[in-house]
């Protein structure tokens, strides 16, 4: 076992893999009829496929339950290519069972743990093996027709033959004038002019039907051939899986974390440039100067391939999303259709891994406390939809998750929030406050948290989520029709531009996404109201000010500035020292025990060499936010 | 039995044709030693198979078949080629022979060869 463990990294990733698209690969299954095989065929011999691959590498690495368990599986599959299977519920349910527990045995070898038994999937994948009950009447009436997307008529010459290309050369020919012209010729007809014949092999690729009868009487003919067999076409299902696979053999596994250090070390470059930048003043036309300008995009450039390195497409977390809803809808008995927009979207790998559990909560929620039940969705059609969205919106992420169901009935939100002794404002609740509430940590308005949305990450999770990332959460949702949830995400969490803010000796960054407008207070364009200035009009709002110094716990100085900031609940106006400049910044998360103080998102280090922090503002003026405005001006 | 004219100009090839295409299965009915005797053997005797040497002197091989093609389209002609002319065999096979041997050969692979050949231009 010991020479195949420097294996083992690759098994895994190579078997996440597959499992990955098996799932996929099942999901699709289960969608398309069952007895078209021109539909489902490409489907069935890519299920095929990845427990084929999985199955091979499971034996050579000695996991004997994991191989076995995949062997039963691609009985059944190839039964089902060879149409002497239908495609039935106890199948596809095997087959999302087998997902599931051959990724617990690769997650334990992952995790160098004993693999679980695979006994129970073993059995189950024997007892539907043993009653062929699906098998059609119409299969064997056509026993002699070989039918599927593509297959492969492979004709092996004999080795004692003197000519063996120019055998393969007159083959091919017969075989098209009795078959008609094939897709795909291996090796082509120059080749065999030319005497290749690699393994003594001609490949004939058909779509649709071969006709064995045909083949047979045209083999008759011909001389010096040993035998020949129908396949299904194994790495080219379609020409564009074929384009795909080009690109992979392009391509080489690299582990994320290198990626990771890889953007780490191109953001130190950044860094230290501007360091020395800084450190030699305004070079200008100088040789030095010119040198440092060549040196700026050398290191820009780098930086950005570092980050096109680690965006991947939004459908690399989002195969999974149909499945979670599947079991969700299933476990509380609805029905609900999952619609994925947005699959292409590139998205970086580090903001796709912290909202994909946010994601899959919202899509639980949303089957679990949005859609109904079928029999009380009045006029609306029986099966409830969820549209995930994923798209640009300027320079930010925005992921959408809208669900046609009840809505969020705010009486009931209120009942909650007062049984929890939660003070909430008069009047309508704005959906920011909404979203406050829910992500409040416990709360629900469901009597009994089930299995589904109890477990796991609650609102408050996804709250924390979207807060890492600098985010922000918006809702909008009318009783009876829908409950839509966007996630506003920046692009990636490397770079941020941010506003540089003085106050005190300190330099502040505030991510200029939440900033909404900076005001000179010795201008006098705005004016503070009240004895202490607590607050602005800003856009006919009255906005609270709060004091930066004050907040931070620094001594107070004179604040000549206004930065009003959009707050999540409503803008609201900081005041500070100075304002500096706008700058794009390459943050760092904080390690312990910073990271502990919630007021700060992250750190950067500034050409001067000094750490500048970066702000927090939501949290920062956070917990006055759902008070009532004329209470917020005095932070406690 | 399937009447053969054999077209080679080597005297040694076409004796040892004759001792292979033997009855019941064979009967050589004509010898031709270049591409033009073959054209006129052909169209007198109207034999059921031709076998045809790629590389002769006067009328190559190539231009005989292709004239005896023209005067039948359902001439059944084989090809018969020493190792190493495939560019020559592979263009016969594109114009119409139906199929080749290649010498050095074996009586049987020959027969088996002609055989059936026959069998496909008749289906």
């Amino acid at each position: 076992m010991s020479s195949l463990d420097k294996y083992r990294g690759l098994f895994v990733s190579e078997s996440e893999a597959h499992l990955e698209a098996l799932a996929k690969g099942v999901l699709e299954l289960e969608h398309k009829p069952h007895d078209d095989a021109e539909s489902a065929g490409p489907t069935v011999h890519e299920i095929f496929r990845h427990i084929h691959s999985l199955k091979g590498m499971a034996a050579t690495m000695g996991y004997n339950d994991l191989s076995t368990a995949c062997h039963e599986l691609e009985n059944l599959m190839s039964e089902v290519r060879d149409r002497k299977r239908v495609v039935e519920k106890p199948l596809v349910e095997l087959l999302l069972f087998a997902g599931d527990q051959m990724s617990l045995f690769v997650a334990a070898i992952r995790d160098r743990a004993d693999p679980p038994a695979l006994s129970a999937l073993i059995q189950r994948a024997q007892t539907i093996s043993g009653h062929k009950a699906g098998a059609t009447p119409a299969a064997k009436e056509k026993d002699h027709v070989i039918e599927t997307g593509q297959l492969a008529l492979k004709v092996f010459i004999e080795e004692r033959s003197s000519t063996p290309a120019l055998r393969a050369f007159l083959a091919a020919k017969r075989l098209q004038t009795a078959l008609g012209p094939a897709m795909q010729q291996l090796p082509s007809a120059e080749d065999l002019k030319a005497g290749t014949l690699p393994g003594l092999c001609l490949t004939l690729v058909y779509g649709g039907l071969i006709d064995e009868a045909k083949v047979a009487s045209a083999i008759a003919g011909l001389s010096d051939i040993a035998r020949y067999e129908v396949q299904p076409v194994v790495p080219t299902a379609a020409p564009e899986m074929s384009q795909k696979a080009r690109e992979q053999g392009r391509a080489i596994r690299v582990r994320t974390v290198v990626l990771d250090e890889l953007l780490d070390a191109a953001g130190e470059l950044l860094i230290a440039h501007s360091r020395v930048e800084a450190a030699l003043g305004p070079a200008g036309e100088s040789e030095g100067g010119r040198a440092m300008e060549i040196l700026r995009q050398a290191v820009r450039s780098v930086h950005a391939r570092a980050m096109a390195l680690r965006t991947v497409p939004f459908s690399t977390v989002a195969e999974r999303y149909p499945r979670v809803v599947r079991d969700a809808a299933n476990n509380t008995g609805k029905l609900v259709e999952l619609q994925i927009v947005g699959h292409e979207l590139e998205l970086d790998r580090a903001v796709l891994e912290t909202i994909d559990s946010a994601i899959v909560h919202l899509l639980r929620n949303a089957v679990d406390h949005g859609i109904e039940a079928p029999e009380r969705r009045g006029k609306k059609a029986n099966v409830g939809t969820i549209v995930l969205k994923a798209q640009r919106d300027r320079d930010a992420i925005a992921i959408s998750i809208e669900d046609d169901g009840a809505g969020i009935d705010e009486a009931k939100l209120r009942a909650e929030a007062e049984k929890r002794g939660i003070v909430l404002p008069a009047g309508k609740l704005s959906p920011a406050q909404i979203v406050r509430l829910l992500a409040m940590p416990g709360f629900s308005t469901k009597a009994t948290a089930n299995q589904i949305s109890g477990r796991g990450v609650g609102m408050d999770a996804v709250q924390d989520a979207v807060d890492s990332l600098g985010g922000s959460i918006e809702l909008a949702t009318e009783v009876p029709l829908y409950t839509r949830v966007t996630l506003r995400l920046p692009p990636s969490i490397a770079v941020l531009p941010v506003l540089r803010v003085q106050s005190g000796a300190h330099g502040y960054g505030v991510p200029l996404r939440r900033v909404l407008a900076t005001e000179d207070l010795s201008e006098g364009r705005v004016q503070l109201s009240g004895l202490d200035g607590e607050t602005l009009d800003f856009r006919g709002m009255k906005v609270p000010v709060y004091s930066l110094a004050r907040l931070l716990d620094l001594p107070p100085e004179e604040e000549r500035w206004i930065v009003v900031v959009d707050g999540d609940v409503s803008p609201v106006a900081l005041q500070v020292g100075r304002v500096l400049e706008v700058r794009e910044v390459v943050t760092k998360k904080l390690g312990p025990p910073l990271n502990r103080m919630r007021i700060f998102d992250g750190a950067t280090v500034l050409g001067d060499g000094r750490p500048m922090m970066i702000l927090d503002v939501v949290r920062l003026i956070g917990d006055y936010a759902l008070a009532p405005a004329q209470d917020a001006a005095v932070p406690p | 039995m399937a009447r053969v004219l054999i077209v080679d100009d080597a005297p040694f090839m076409r004796g040892m044709l004759r001792d292979i295409l033997l009855p019941p299965d064979f009967e050589v009915v004509g010898e031709a030693e270049h591409g033009v005797e073959a054209v006129e053997k052909f169209r007198q005797l109207k034999p059921d198979l031709v076998t045809m040497d790629v590389v002769m002197r006067d009328k190559s091989g190539l231009e005989a078949m292709r004239e005896i093609m023209e005067a039948d389209p359902k001439a059944i002609v084989v090809m018969c080629s020493a190792l190493g002319h495939d560019a020559l065999v592979t263009e016969a096979l594109e114009t119409g022979a139906v199929d080749f041997i290649v010498k050095p050969f074996r009586a049987e692979d020959v027969r088996a060869i002609l055989k059936r050949a026959l069998a496909q231009r008749q289906s």
